[in-house]
């Protein structure tokens, strides 16, 4: 096959793929863009040019958050975490239209494609889309940083729009990108055999059940690591590469969130079965027997919204922990002045910790907005796949509010237990992150040396030498369980699996109309 | 029988003596068997004793046989009533091949009615293929064509019959010997 | 006449259900052979193993000197691209593209330029008639149209045989004609063996000998009546 017959296939379809592939890459633009904000946050030189007095060794940036060397690799892989869902919206995306995919693909092998040349095909369909999406968001990032670059009075600047990675970076994501859902693409099929006669799904009616438990597991360890390796390589005063903590959240978090993502098939299954041997009504049994035909479905659905929770639940925990520290630099301060007899200074802590805290709830924000778009599709997109068999059983008598309830069953029973497990799983990544407990003082003293010895302060146990010693004692603190955000979270989260379940009322109008009956 | 309806139809034309209606009438009419002269002369006679064709002038060269005949009005009335006419929708419920099957499977017994069905429907199987086969010939006539479309229906109604016969007698069988 | 395609033996199941019960066939070159029989009987099932679609259970299915009944999928399909056209009763095109590309398919998935591929399928579409649909998608054609179009998919790789399951059955009598018609009439042009699926005795009246199946295996009667379980 020549490269232009590849593309040829790979764009051909119809107005539903068309739909596809600006969704597609409309996720890709916003992959595109947080990551390559990452990279530029990550490429602020340091220390920087003296611009003013007041900032030598900072960075020009009004925001301390980009000032501040120490703070710019955690600004980072909060960008590169907010990737997450986008790629997820993108997996939701590809499930459009997938039958008239299926047979297109069938169609193609038995047009004499060889089972590779049909994987090609398939791989370079998503490659396309995602390419093109890379593509429109470098040329966004490249005429926004123009666009939006304001320095102030000072010379200081909002945002970094004064620094541009270094090309292979950028080249690595807008290459690198497409050429990895490609590769996905490629992975998933594997599952999915194209057979001249048709797309044959080998059948995953039973979830792989230790599977996404161990997903989980591996993203809590992986983010569990990451203070007692901060703590050896400052005591051993290596420096790790820039890269290294970016990629483990990023590693970590999608490890985590594919684990809940896929825990939610497994729920899915669980309850479908429960709910099979259990329901006395047909609204129940309906939905149960199609979650268990199908368990998969309510994953993919709620993919998106799950890593949203996910997101704002380790947010509400590190929001947590900032607050807890902050009162715990306060506390702390009081007593060194307490302990050495001086007025109190009245300490603020920073208030960057706050608007730090703020830039999360936002990045969460946006999250839940991308997974409130991905569900919207995905819900959209299974009421019209099914719209034949709905629009029979409505043609056979079954009334129309037995199907809505099977719907809306159908989504809580799964979302209410996957969010829940989003939101410890949340939780749990965080706390690797930010401890439990916070620790401030214990290591300032003051010492007074007698006169008969004024070295006594230098060795190496003062106390012994007759010297006064009043120390700060060690102030810890637990971080306490952010309950009310943690339940705000999941409020939200059903209340947004209630509305695109309630979208999917509205196609179910039109779907169940008996001239669905006609359509193939 | 139609004979006389097909001069009229042949007529309608222009006028023709006996040879060459008999010609016409071989080349036009698909698949039929070459027309005796006798029988066309005797159609014509009967035609215009009725007053439906009439001799139109004489051939000087030569006798009955070149005497030209032309459609009367009246034969051109008597051919649009018989074209108006709707044939009865008769099965042919006493064909030869119903009763052969019904006596043998009656009084021959079973593997006797398969022997003759197995031979009957190569045959028809043959025959059917023949006619397939001058169908799809190069350069087929449009009355050769639609010939072969009936005969082509009609045997492969004869098939399905057969088929469909076995079928049920294998059915009876089951039943009865449960 | 040598055996250009054979399958000796041939036995497929799905799940419990037994497909093909032995059956054994050769088809000589240039032959046009029809396999009959009731729905059911296996004989879409035997196509597909001849054609190395699907993979027989047991037995051996053969073209010309090679045992394929062994080979990989790739390798099946590279030979049904080059030497096997398919066709089937409906839903072989690609929906999204227009006639002539269809037609264009196999020869672009061999790797041909895009346009001698146009070329060679416009003058396809020329031979069956159908020129004025080449931009014309499957969706907006009629049914005999669609296969038409899907006849000159079949052959436009000019393959050595063609097999077709019941190309007609999803159209009327006079389309079917037509189809059937320009199949036979290139396959004689070209010397194409033709193994033709239907349960029509019509349809088979266009083939040069018959063959008839019943409950999986070959029923040498015709009538239906030789397979097992029929007999008391």
């Amino acid at each position: 096959m020549r490269p232009g017959t590849v593309l040829r296939l790979a764009v051909t379809g119809t107005r539903t793929d068309v739909t596809r592939i600006l969704l597609t890459a409309f996720g890709a633009v916003l992959a595109t863009l947080a990551l390559l904000s990452a990279a530029t946050v990550l490429s602020i030189p340091n220390p920087h040019q003296t611009v003013s007095p007041e900032v030598v060794a900072y960075a020009p940036y009004t925001n301390a958050l980009l000032r501040e060397s120490g703070l710019r690799p955690g600004l980072a892989f909060a960008l590169v975490v907010l990737t997450i869902p986008a790629l997820l919206f993108v997996g939701q995306c590809a499930r459009l239209g997938a039958p008239a995919r299926d047979r297109r693909l069938a169609a193609i092998r038995l047009a004499g494609a060889t089972p590779r040349q049909g994987l090609v095909v398939a791989a370079a369909e998503s490659g396309v889309a995602m390419a093109l999406g890379t593509v429109v968001g470098l040329l966004v990032y490249l005429a926004g940083r123009r666009l939006i670059d304001a320095p102030n009075a000072r010379g200081l600047r909002p945002l970094p729009t004064d620094v541009l990675p270094d090309w292979r970076v950028i080249a690595a994501l807008v290459i690198g990108l497409p050429v990895l859902s490609a590769l996905v693409t490629a992975g998933l099929l594997h599952r999915v055999v194209v057979t001249p006669l048709g797309v044959v799904r080998r059948v995953r009616t039973e979830s792989p059940r230790p599977l996404p438990g161990l997903l989980i597991v591996f993203g809590v360890v992986l983010f569990a690591l990451i203070a007692p390796a901060e703590r050896y390589a400052g005591r051993h005063e290596i420096a790790l590469p820039f890269w290294v903590l970016p990629l483990v959240v990023f590693l970590g978090g999608l490890s985590a969130t594919i684990g809940v993502v896929t825990g939610a098939g497994w729920i899915s299954y669980t309850v479908g079965r429960l709910l099979a041997r259990y329901a006395r009504r047909p609204a129940g049994l309906i939905a149960a027997r199609r979650l268990q035909a199908d368990p998969w479905q309510g994953s993919r659905a709620l993919a998106a919204l799950l890593a949203a929770v996910l997101l704002a639940a380790g947010t509400a925990w590190i929001a947590s922990w900032y607050r807890t520290q902050a009162r715990d630099e306060v506390l702390n301060d009081h007593l060194q002045h307490l302990a050495f007899h001086e007025p109190d200074s009245a300490y603020q802590p920073d208030p960057f910790y706050e608007r730090a805290v703020h830039l999360a709830g936002y990045g969460a924000l946006v999250a839940a907005l991308i997974a409130a778009a991905g569900l919207a599709v995905a819900v959209a997109n299974s009421v019209v796949e099914r719209r034949r068999s709905l629009a029979s059983l409505t043609a056979s008598g079954v009334p129309r509010g037995v199907l809505s309830r099977a719907i809306v069953w159908q989504t809580m029973v799964v979302a209410v237990p996957a969010i829940a497990v989003a939101i410890a799983t949340g939780v749990a990544l965080s706390i690797g992150y930010a401890q439990p407990t916070v620790r401030e003082g214990g290591s300032t003293y003051s010492c007074s040396a007698p006169p008969e010895n004024p070295h006594a302060c230098e060795s190496a146990d003062p106390e012994s030498q007759g010297a006064t010693v009043v120390r700060v004692p060690t102030v810890a603190m637990r971080v306490p369980v952010p309950w009310r955000d943690l339940g705000t979270i999941g409020v939200w989260g059903l209340g947004s699996a209630m509305v695109t379940a309630g979208l999917g009322l509205v196609f179910l109008r039109s779907s169940t109309a008996p001239e669905e009956l006609r359509t193939t | 029988m139609s004979m006389g309806y097909v001069i009229l139809g042949l007529l309608c034309a222009g006028p023709l003596h006996g040879y060459e209606l008999k010609r016409a009438h071989d080349q036009r009419m698909p698949q039929a068997k070459p027309a005796a002269f006798g029988q066309v002369y005797a159609s014509l006679g009967r035609l215009e004793r009725d007053g439906l064709v009439e001799s139109a002038g004489h051939d000087q060269a030569g006798g009955p046989e070149r005497t030209p005949f032309g459609i009367t009005d009246r034969g051109r009335a008597a051919l649009d009533g018989w074209l108006d006419e709707v044939e009865a929708p008769s099965p042919h419920v006493t064909s030869a091949l119903l009763t052969k099957v019904t006596v043998a499977l009656l009084t021959a017994g079973e593997q006797r009615a398969r022997d003759y069905l197995t031979a009957q429907r190569r045959a028809h199987t043959d025959r059917l293929r023949e006619y397939t086969r001058l169908k799809t010939e190069p350069g087929v006539r449009f009355a050769d064509l639609i010939a072969a479309d009936y005969a082509i229906a009609h045997l492969n109604a004869d098939l399905v019959w057969l088929q469909t016969t076995l079928a049920r007698v294998a059915d009876l069988r089951r039943e009865v010997g449960q | 006449m040598t055996e250009i395609v054979y399958g000796r033996g041939i036995v497929k199941s799905y799940g419990k259900t037994q497909a093909l019960r032995g059956v054994t066939i050769g088809v000589a070159e240039g032959e046009i052979i029809a396999v009959t029989g009731p729905s059911g009987c296996g004989k879409s099932t035997l196509m597909l193993c001849l054609a190395g679609i699907l993979r027989p259970d047991a037995g051996e299915v053969g073209y010309r000197d090679q045992r394929i009944d062994g080979w990989s999928e790739a390798a099946r399909t590279r030979l049904r691209r080059g030497d096997f056209g398919v066709l089937f009763q409906f839903g072989q095109l690609v929906a999204e593209m227009p006639a002539a590309e269809n037609i264009a398919l196999p020869l672009l998935l061999k790797g041909v330029r895009r346009r001698e591929a146009r070329t060679a399928a416009m003058s396809w579409l020329e031979r069956l008639g159908i020129a004025h649909l080449a931009d014309v998608r499957p969706g907006e054609m009629s049914g005999g149209e669609q296969q038409r179009a899907a006849l000159a998919r079949a052959l436009v790789t000019e393959p050595r045989v063609l097999f077709a399951d019941e190309p007609t059955g999803a159209l009327d009598t006079l389309a079917g004609e037509q189809v059937l018609g320009h199949l036979v009439r290139v396959a004689r042009e070209q010397r194409t063996t033709v193994v033709l699926i239907t349960h029509d005795a019509r349809v088979a009246g266009y083939a040069d000998r018959e063959v008839v199946l019943r409950d999986g295996m070959l029923d040498p009667s015709g009538l239906g009546l030789a397979g097992a379980g029929v007999a008391g």
